[in-house]
């Protein structure tokens, strides 16, 4: 196998890894928020959390590119706060990937969330037990498949992540050259063997994700009483 | 004492409320499915609306759930999923704050027989159990004012009357007021000291168990049930009966086991009582009372007749042909045959 392809698949892994956490801090407590919410934003709020569902990946680039760019007070406000840019970095890369895989791991908690909202948490609350408390000893520990499921999904949808990344990453070798980019430069180049490598070895991860998925999901039901 | 003034709208009537419970034990609310029963009670544990509740001359009604020192326990309501049953009810003991009543886990255990249960998956448990195991995790939050939505619906009827009778022994011990609700009379008034009609949203009878039962039969909404206290004078191995007698009286029954096992009282239906005026021959009818006829009223079709048995009342029915044959009196001394106690 190819260095350079050893290096874009550990790049991958550690893109996913770090997009599934990052994901996972922000939308638990926010999902948590979300399920008690009934007011009328209601489906505004779902509806722009569930728009990278829909929206073509490059286009998400395209205006993430414009966002990062020194022409751009964000892309100006992170150059003097950090001293880097973000176009063409692995952290712009990140922040790409968290706004592409944010419903996956948003709509697993947010379902999650309602499922105890609507039974159990009432039958804590009507044991008297503080909010505090619901949350850390009762909804967490019931929102582990939740979670897992949540994760699980971030962790595959990163990983096949080609668009956005390539339009906001560009194609640079350690830096943010990921796996599927790696298998598009291989193709283009005719090396069929490496681009096998590289598919087998991404199939055989996403293949892993999933069968977690499904175990997380299987926990799932088994809340239900 | 609760006070409460509680006005909501709900779909078919509004729940208009206005009641004050001054000394009771436990108190039952009564009321067929719909009028508001369940509604009332999460009003007062602070789960629905914002209504005007004073527990013990304080207002509560400010304050959220887990300040108001009530427990609820909501129909239906599940165990913890992630939890065994014993961690169920670790849960509970360790993690609800301010508790009033210093009872103990294994207390609870052994009052409710739960020990064999403790290691067992809670979705592995029958309905009957997982309600027994969820009144214990009830009873562990350790408040003095718990609240209980059919609380014992799936269970049978002589482990529902175990059970009650085990709660009435706890709340004795422990000093811990009960209001229960049910569409069951007859588990209401076997623990209930008072007991509360609703009806679309209103109180429409409010008192002791006694009073407030006669009024629901007077109006036909029950078949008459009577209740008997009783003493255990000793267990006839023999014939596998207990042999009892009635309290404050010299007179004397003969009682199968399982109808002793539910508790100190005996549930009557009025379908289980025949009368007469002579003494009958002594035939498979070895439960015989003298009592005596005070009231006689007719309800729908039947006569209702009211029996004072030495201080305790005995409801019985009768159809108009047979009444009106029988010629029978208030005050007269009669003798009501009980049948299937045996």
């Amino acid at each position: 196998m190819l260095q350079s392809d050893l290096t874009a698949l550990w790049l991958t892994i550690k893109l996913a890894f770090i997009t599934a956490i990052l994901l996972l801090v922000f939308c638990i407590p926010v999902a948590y928020k979300l399920a008690g919410y009934k007011g009328k934003f209601k489906p505004f709020l779902e509806a722009l959390i569930a728009m990278p569902l829909v929206l073509p990946p490059t286009l998400l680039g395209f205006y993430l590119l414009v966002l990062f760019s020194p022409t751009h007070a964000f892309g100006q406000f992170w150059f003097w706060l950090t001293g880097t840019q973000l176009a063409f970095s692995f952290q712009g890369v990140v922040i790409g990937s968290l706004f592409y895989s944010l419903p996956f791991v948003m709509q697993p908690l947010v379902a999650g969330f309602k499922q105890i909202n609507q039974t159990y948490n009432e039958a804590a609350i009507a044991l008297g037990l503080s909010h505090f408390k619901r949350f850390v000893y009762l909804i967490l520990p019931l929102l582990k498949p939740s979670i897992g499921s949540a994760f699980a999904l971030g962790f595959a949808h990163t990983l096949g992540e080609f668009g956005l990344v390539l339009m906001i990453g560009g194609n640079i070798q350690g830096q943010t050259q990921v796996v599927s980019i790696a298998l598009y430069d291989h193709v283009e180049s005719l090396n069929y063997a490496a681009a096998h490598q590289l598919s087998l070895i991404l199939l055989a991860i996403s293949f892993a994700c999933l069968v977690l998925l499904f175990k997380f999901n299987k926990s799932i039901v088994g809340v239900k009483q | 004492m609760i006070k409460l003034t509680l006005f909501k709208a709900l779909n078919n009537f509004d729940l208009d409320i206005n009641l004050q419970l001054e000394s009771f034990n436990i108190a039952g609310v009564f009321g067929p499915s719909g009028s508001g029963k369940s509604t009332l009670l999460r009003c007062i544990s602070g789960l629905e609306g914002k209504q005007s509740i004073y527990i013990n001359n304080q207002p509560v009604h400010h304050l959220p759930s887990d300040k108001r020192g009530v427990t609820l326990q909501v129909q239906s309501c599940p165990l913890f999923p992630h939890l065994d049953v014993a961690g169920n009810l670790a849960f509970t003991q360790k993690h609800c704050a301010n508790r009033e009543t210093n009872i103990s886990e294994q207390e609870v255990i052994t009052a409710l027989e739960l020990q064999p249960l403790l290691k067992r998956n809670v979705q592995s448990l029958s309905g009957g159990e997982r309600q027994r195991v969820v009144f214990a995790r009830t009873m562990l939050a350790g408040q003095k004012l718990i609240i209980l939505d059919e609380p014992f619906s799936a269970l049978d009827w002589p482990l529902r009357f175990k059970t009650l009778t085990t709660l009435s022994e706890l709340a004795a011990k422990f000093n811990i007021k009960f209001i229960i609700v049910s569409h069951s009379l007859k588990e209401l008034l076997f623990c209930c000291d008072t007991l509360i009609q609703l009806e679309k949203g209103k109180v429409i009878n409010q008192g002791t168990s006694a009073l407030v039962a006669k009024a629901i039969y007077a109006n036909n909404k029950q078949t008459p049930l009577s209740l008997l206290n009783y003493d255990i004078i000793k267990f006839d191995e023999k014939y596998a009966v207990y042999h009892l007698q009635i309290k404050q009286s010299e007179q004397q029954l003969f009682v199968s086991p399982s109808a002793v096992e539910q508790g100190g009282k005996l549930i009557i239906e009025s379908e289980q009582i025949s009368i007469s005026a002579i003494k009958p021959i002594l035939t498979e009818h070895s439960n015989i009372l003298v009592c005596i006829l005070i009231n006689a009223e007719m309800i729908d079709s039947n006569w209702q007749l009211t029996l004072n048995v030495d201080g305790q009342t005995l409801y019985c029915l009768l159809s108009a042909r047979v009444w009106d044959q029988s010629n029978y009196k208030e005050g007269d001394t009669l003798y009501a045959a009980i049948h299937n106690l045996e």
